[in-house]
């Protein structure tokens, strides 16, 4: 026969259940700090866990191939577009201008400019040569390049947490930013695109390995 | 109300239909509104078929069961959850189990539950609920980096739609319990 139910069990039991509760929400939102997937994955970055593949193949908007963070001096700041984008993508192309002319000044410095398409679909070669002549963007300074595959741009996209969903008006929403990333493809800071200008001071002073 | 047991038992399995599942997830007012209710009537209803009450001491006026439900509840409305659920197969399987899991909890919670203690536990459901909803509703920025800020406002209100429906059954509740005379002792 079963024992009737006891209520300090039954409240030892609820007590515990709470506390699990607390303890998987708190590991979830760092002590109840980053709600978001977003808050959490640019804290990632900045304790060092989140690492790009390297080196990553990329081919830029000359049809050159390249390899990405296979330079152990090199820094780059890397965001992601598509080049169909109308609204945050042109704002964000005119920060990397801002970037690319910091940067003219400065002949010797370590810091790549890569503007990344997660749109394979639909920019070839010749849409990103678009964008960079829309952008002005100067091929020594500033790299506009897609991954050389689907597969290896589902994986970086994966390893970074960049997740890009239709807008539903054939465009994308997605949580673009600029990563800094070391020579080594360990993303060491995220900025939102507003911040280009702390991005690019952290970019350049980040020591040497 | 016996004869909707056994189909709500079985909806859950709905999505293990890849494209279904995908369409549901694919929205934040389905993934949330829909889905999360289907699994915990799922739970409850299979529980409710089989007669199980699996807790024994554990669970005095279906306290524990109720504590579950308001648990798996609270952390599902975590954004960072949600996201991860769609991220990661692990974190989306635990998803499933949690909520079908809570769901049977309640079903062999049922037969001891007490109509006040039931009252409080759905009061608090709808508080809980209607916080989340207010916050998903006014946040500014997106909360998921799996949809739009416009999916988030209609959750939102979704959201604070089941808590005045959970609060309207609350005061329901409260309301039968003080007219009906005690016939406790």
């Amino acid at each position: 026969m079963l024992r009737p139910p006891n209520l300090a069990a039954t409240g030892t039991a609820c007590v515990l259940l709470l506390l699990t509760l607390l303890g998987l929400s708190a590991g979830l939102t760092n002590g109840f700090k980053h709600w978001t997937f977003e808050d959490r994955r640019r804290q990632q970055a900045s304790e060092a866990q989140l690492q790009a593949p390297a080196p990553f193949l990329i081919r830029t908007s000359n049809g050159q191939a390249l390899r990405l963070f296979d330079q152990p001096n090199a820094v780059y700041l890397v965001d992601f577009i598509y080049t169909r984008c109308e609204t945050i993508c042109q704002a964000l192309g005119a920060e990397y201008f801002q970037m690319q002319e910091a940067l003219r000044s400065e002949p010797t410095s370590r810091v790549k400019l890569v503007s990344l398409s997660f749109d394979g679909l639909h920019d070839g070669q010749a849409e990103l040569a678009a964008y960079g002549r829309r952008h002005r963007a100067d091929a020594a300074l500033w790299t506009v390049a897609a991954p050389t595959g689907a597969a290896a741009s589902t994986q970086l996209l994966q390893q970074l947490g960049v997740v890009a969903v239709p807008d539903g008006f054939g465009g994308f929403v997605h949580n673009g930013a600029i990563h800094l990333i070391d020579g080594s493809g360990q993303v060491r800071q995220i900025f939102d695109y507003t911040d280009w200008q702390a991005a690019l001071s952290a970019a350049q002073q980040l020591p040497r390995p | 109300m016996k004869r909707l047991l056994a189909p709500l038992a079985l909806l859950p399995l709905l999505f293990l239909w890849p494209a279904l599942r995908h369409a549901v997830e694919g929205s934040m007012a389905l993934h949330m509104l829909v889905q999360f209710p289907l699994l915990l009537a799922g739970g409850f209803s299979a529980a409710r078929l089989t007669g199980a009450a699996p807790l024994g001491r554990l669970n005095a006026y279906g306290l524990l069961g109720m504590t579950a439900a308001l648990c798996v509840a609270a952390f599902w409305m975590i954004p960072a959850a949600l996201d991860l659920s769609l991220l990661s197969p692990a974190v989306n399987a635990a998803k499933y189990a949690s909520w079908w899991v809570a769901g049977a909890l309640l079903g062999a919670s049922w037969a001891q539950m007490r109509v006040e203690l039931a009252a409080f536990f759905l009061g608090n459901m709808a508080w809980m609920l209607a916080t989340a909803g207010l916050l998903f509703r006014d946040a500014e920025t997106r909360l998921c980096v799996n949809y739009l800020v416009d999916e988030q406002i209609v959750t939102g209100n979704g959201l604070l739609l089941i808590a005045v429906a959970l609060l309207v059954l609350t005061m329901r509740m409260a309301a039968a319990v003080s007219a009906a005379p005690s016939t406790s002792q």
